[in-house]
């Protein structure tokens, strides 16, 4: 079946918000991640004769967004080697919730550092599965990686996610 | 809610044996205002989690650009129209083509048989003359038919093709 524009805004574009999120943690660019979003958008329009054969469309934008990501970053010479000092920002929004209080504020921050620090694959399978929710097969496949290895990676990140917290509550933050 | 059962999630969350609903579980239990003091730590986890879901969002022209950028593309329908445009063209070429081929034929024609007409000596021979005319007329005709027969092929073709697109 031919996928129609009608169902091209339905089904696909809903996806969007996930390659984005995913792309700004790889190229921490606005700009630049629109623009992976935009031409993976397009790369499934251009495919779109060729997407019923694809067994699931969500993970297969979110491969290639990745793909096309990295991409993007190699070609930039890795010009930012640390990622320890990202530019992590909770947004004092206008939806404050009770708990976001300045405690809370500087722990969500001090948590975002934390998982910008570990190492690219554990940062990875920690956002594809604790805020995105894929599956464990899911994140293989975006990934390209096996299943094992993705459970690994996602036990160490939450084994350094846990340490931390629990540092801060023994020691306060540092 | 169910707090040993929360405990025992939380477990099997730090083991990574959770499934995805079960996760999916525990976020909504600490995103509640539910979590007793033990747990109090936790919350700005979820509440971690849930941010990076809920901020950072595409501007709203965003589909209004990729939708631009699509529509821009010359589409297969596009594609067919030009196909059917050069067909359109080919089978008028070709009827003028016979068309030309055969005015020309059957004028010679008329021109040789008005200028012999002068010499015949019997209605018999003039007869006889203006059959192999007619005959010639008839043969040029037929060339032309011949003709028009690949333009059907080209019509079938088209028609065959009009199918294949409304079937796609």
């Amino acid at each position: 079946m031919n996928m129609s524009l009608e169902a091209f805004k339905t089904k696909v574009l809903p996806v969007k918000e996930k390659l984005y999120r995913f792309a700004l943690k790889l190229v921490k660019s606005e700009p630049e991640a629109q623009d992976i979003v935009q031409e993976v958008l397009i790369k499934v329009w251009d495919k779109r004769n060729e997407m019923d054969e694809v067994e699931n469309m969500e993970a297969w934008c979110m491969r290639v967004t990745r793909n096309l990501s990295l991409d993007k970053l190699k070609s930039k010479h890795a010009s930012k080697t640390s990622g320890m000092e990202e530019d992590f920002e909770i947004s004092q929004g206008e939806k404050v919730t009770p708990y976001r209080s300045t405690e809370m504020k500087d722990i969500m921050e001090n948590i975002g550092n934390l998982i910008s620090s570990l190492p690219d694959k554990q940062k990875q399978v920690i956002q594809l599965r604790d805020v995105e929710g894929f599956s464990y097969k899911e994140i293989g496949d975006i990934m390209e990686i096996d299943m094992n290895q993705v459970k690994v990676n996602l036990f160490r990140a939450r084994k350094a996610v846990r340490e931390n917290l629990l540092n801060i509550n023994a020691y306060g933050l540092g | 809610m169910d707090l040993d059962r929360i405990e025992r999630l939380l477990a099997k969350y730090w083991e990574c044996e959770t499934s995805v609903e079960e996760e999916r579980e525990l976020q909504l239990f600490f995103l509640s205002d539910e979590a007793p003091d033990k747990w109090k730590s936790l919350i700005p986890l979820f509440q971690y989690y849930k941010h990076e879901r809920d901020e950072k969002k595409l501007d709203t022209m965003f589909d209004e650009r990729v939708i631009a950028q699509i529509e821009k593309k010359p589409s297969i329908r596009k594609h067919v129209k030009v196909r059917k445009l050069f067909y359109d063209i080919a089978r008028v070429a070709a009827v003028g083509l016979i068309l030309v081929t055969a005015t020309y034929f059957i004028r010679d024609d008329y021109k040789k048989t008005t200028a012999d007409l002068g010499t015949f000596e019997t209605p018999e021979e003039a007869f006889e003359e203006t059959k192999k005319a007619l005959q010639m007329i008839s043969k040029n005709f037929n060339k032309g038919r011949k003709e028009a027969k690949k333009v059907a092929v080209f019509n079938t073709a088209q028609e065959k093709i009009k199918k294949d697109d409304n079937e796609l």
